[in-house]
């Protein structure tokens, strides 16, 4: 059970080029399950392996319970790890695995029976505990590898994409697994993913990176609905949200369209942060309400969209569309795409027009120069 | 929040397979039997053996040809060693001893001291290989994970030491071993064989491919440094170890010029002196004693190899890492 803190920690490969980590600041409850995520190559393995001790700390600490780490060695920071690839030592039996760490600290012979068994039964190890790695599966050397890192009852667990070598199903249950297995034991976690899902599901807050910089640490339901700038709305969340440049402000309403007829409903306090006329609005795909399909809108104030493609998931269905514009609008739209969610029981087809309007009060604002939400502001 | 992205709600034991296929939906598959070309016809009668009688005999010569090369001078060098003196000049030569005569070896053995020879020899060469693989596996291990100044520069140095060959530094080892009056004696011998920029070399980039993650796993979990060289690192390695003990073991055994400039009695020489001694006695008139002699001095490595091979064959790491 600890706290972890990283202070100003950087990791810097090569002083001519921009440091892998830079300058994290992050603080960890105890007990808390915390997610990294980021684009690849944003530097989440090397900020997991700094605090277990596998990656030197250039500048700055990392604290675990409140005391300096950083120039301790990994095997005396009290941090278990487990790696991608899983590690196991191929020539011992998944018991002498799970076992090696409490050996090497000369553990009396039945402790570590008794913890061997705990773990096995936590994990539904079995008639697993003879096997050696080779003769097991993916999932069941997964599961060893957790045994190996629990054994220990470790300050902090680490883990960097445990579950990306498993087939899709596999990676849902075992997904619910890790979870319920780390409230059990209430041990502070560390978790690298670059899966969505994972990071929504799993965390009990999800911390942003974007080359190496710290963008942003909350829980999943905020980093949705209020991400602090226009990276994380990009990032989270899958298709992803449709962000629109110069939206204006006008009277203390961003609004949209000819005749600014389309009000995004922007709360006064936000409308007021504004540094200039204009703000980036973003707005998810479930936020578009669809409120025709045809040549001719039925309603006033819509905008109309052309459907490119659409994606049928089953329950749902995603329609990645491109704006009709008119000529003078002072509004450009990222990628030029609009995706927006539709019900399973409206049927598209690409070609067709569609006539969106944002729900009221369901958009994010950013500043147009800082890119942040005007919320953070 | 209706998309997938929050609100995915898991069993937490979903079943692992999916059991046993079922049988296609009705409608979707086609009953008739599926085309066969006359090439996939052909590719099936494959399955097995697929080359013309001409190429496969034409095949066995080239085999019986190469092993005849290889075997011919062998049987000969066997059989002679049990022919008496006036069989091997017979004219024309016999494919088979008649009489038998096994006294050569008991000759060799006994009145020529090979027994002797046989002993240094296996002495020598234990003593070598157990001095060279241990070094070879440390200094190997210090390379491949340690970090000490000049790291680099030393193991260049190692792979310079594998450039010069052997004769050129004979001299100076031969005065100074001369010097310390260590003629005629096991240590001088064995001494200045001992380097193993050879092994470390092998040694130290096999250790460089292990897989990185177990190293790191292996530190997590606190592993000492000779634990992790003993429990983690060898038990992976042991095709390359038993690789190089072979190399070592054969080298060792047939070291013929250094031990052919200090040793050259009995006492201390191992056989390939031993059978140089011997065809200077016997060789331009009796071959017998000295292919008997040959046939025993190639023995012991011939067995040595058809243990040893098999184990170095085996693959140890498969399971480290994802699989
Ligand atoms: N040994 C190294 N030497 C130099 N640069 C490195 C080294 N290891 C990593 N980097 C750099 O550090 C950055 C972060 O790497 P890191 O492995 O942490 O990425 P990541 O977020 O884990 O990516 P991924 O999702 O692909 O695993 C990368 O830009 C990479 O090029
Ligand atoms: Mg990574």
């Amino acid at each position: 059970m600890a706290t972890v803190e990283f202070r100003q920690a950087s990791r810097i490969y090569d002083p001519k080029v921009r440091p892998a980590v830079n300058r994290v600041n992050l603080s960890i409850e105890d007990g808390e399950f915390l997610v990294l995520v980021g684009p690849s190559g944003c530097g989440k393995s090397t900020t997991l392996r700094m605090l277990a001790g596998l990656e030197p700390i250039d500048e700055g600490g990392v604290y675990i319970d409140g005391e300096d780490v950083s120039e301790r060695r990994a095997r005396a920071r009290d941090v278990a790890m487990v790696f991608q690839s899983y590690a196991l030592y191929p020539n011992m039996t998944a018991r002498q695995n799970i076992s090696f760490a409490l050996e090497n600290v000369k553990m009396p012979k039945h402790d570590i029976a008794e913890r061997v068994e705990e773990a096995a039964r936590m994990l539904e190890l079995g008639e697993l505990l003879d096997k050696k790695p080779g003769a097991m599966s993916g999932g069941q050397r997964q599961r060893v590898a957790m045994g190996r890192a629990i054994v220990r009852h470790p300050k902090v667990f680490c883990m960097d994409e445990p579950l990306s070598n498993l087939d899709a199903k596999l990676r849902v249950s075992t997904r619910a697994q890790i979870a319920a297995l780390q409230r059990n034991l209430g041990v502070t976690t560390v978790y690298v993913t670059h899966d969505q899902t994972e990071a929504m599901t799993m965390g009990d807050r999800v911390c942003v990176l974007k080359d190496g910089i710290l963008q942003q640490v909350d829980t999943p339901k905020e980093l949705y609905e209020n991400p602090g700038n226009t990276f994380v709305a990009e990032f989270i969340g899958s298709p992803s949200i449709t962000l629109m440049d110069g939206v204006s402000i006008v009277d203390g309403r961003a609004v949209l369209g000819e005749n600014h007829a389309i009000d995004l409903g922007i709360p006064r306090e936000l409308a007021e942060n504004a540094r200039g006329p204009r703000v980036i609005a973003g707005v998810r795909p479930e936020a578009w309400e669809i409120l025709g399909v045809g040549a001719k809108p039925s309603e006033p104030a819509t905008v109309p969209l052309r459907v490119e493609l659409v994606e049928h998931l089953g329950s749902e269905a995603f329609a990645y569309c491109s704006p009709i514009m008119t000529a003078d609008s002072p509004v450009t739209i990222r990628q030029r795409r609009v995706t927006v969610r539709a019900d399973k029981r409206r049927e598209l087809q690409p070609e067709d027009v569609i006539h969106v309007r944002p729900r009221l009060g369901e958009s994010v604002f950013f500043d147009e120069a800082t890119q942040i939400n005007l919320a953070y502001l | 929040m209706t998309t997938s992205v929050d609100t995915q709600v898991v069993p937490p034991t979903a079943p692992r397979d999916a059991g046993e296929a079922l049988p296609p939906v009705p409608g979707t598959q086609i009953d008739e039997a599926p085309q066969l070309t006359a090439a996939q016809r052909r590719r099936r009668g494959r399955g097995v053996d697929q080359s013309s009688p001409v190429v496969k005999i034409a095949g066995y010569i080239a085999l019986a040809i190469t092993v005849a090369v290889i075997m011919v001078p062998l049987y000969f060098i066997v059989i002679t060693s049990l022919k008496t003196r006036p069989d091997i000049y017979s004219d024309p030569i016999t494919w088979w001893p008649n009489p038998f005569n096994p006294q050569n070896y008991s000759y060799v053995m006994t009145t020529l001291e090979f027994d002797l020879y046989l002993r240094n020899s296996v002495i020598i060469t234990g003593i070598l290989t157990v001095v060279k693989v241990t070094l070879g596996v440390l200094s190997a291990y210090a390379f491949a994970f340690i970090k000490f100044p000049l790291r680099n520069f030393l193991f260049v140095l190692v792979i310079a030491a594998l450039m010069v060959p052997n004769q050129i530094t004979i001299i100076s080892n031969y005065s100074l071993i001369a010097q310390l009056g260590w003629r005629n004696t096991f240590i001088g011998i064995i001494v200045p064989l001992a380097g193993v920029a050879f092994g470390t070399f092998l040694m130290r980039n096999h250790f460089l491919s292990l897989p990185k993650e177990i190293m790191e796993a292996a530190e997590m979990d606190g592993s000492s440094f000779f634990r992790t060289l003993f429990k983690v690192v060898l038990p992976m390695s042991w095709p390359t170890v038993i690789a190089f003990t072979l190399i070592t073991v054969v080298g060792e055994w047939n070291e013929y010029l250094w031990p052919f400039l200090v040793a050259d009695t009995s006492a201390t020489a191992p056989l390939p002196i031993g059978l140089t001694l011997l065809q200077d006695v016997e060789g331009l008139t009796n071959w017998g004693p000295v292919m008997a002699g040959t046939v025993l001095a190639t023995l012991p490595m011939l067995v040595i190899f058809l243990i040893l091979q098999k184990r170095m064959i085996k693959g140890l790491t498969a399971g480290a890492v994802k699989g």
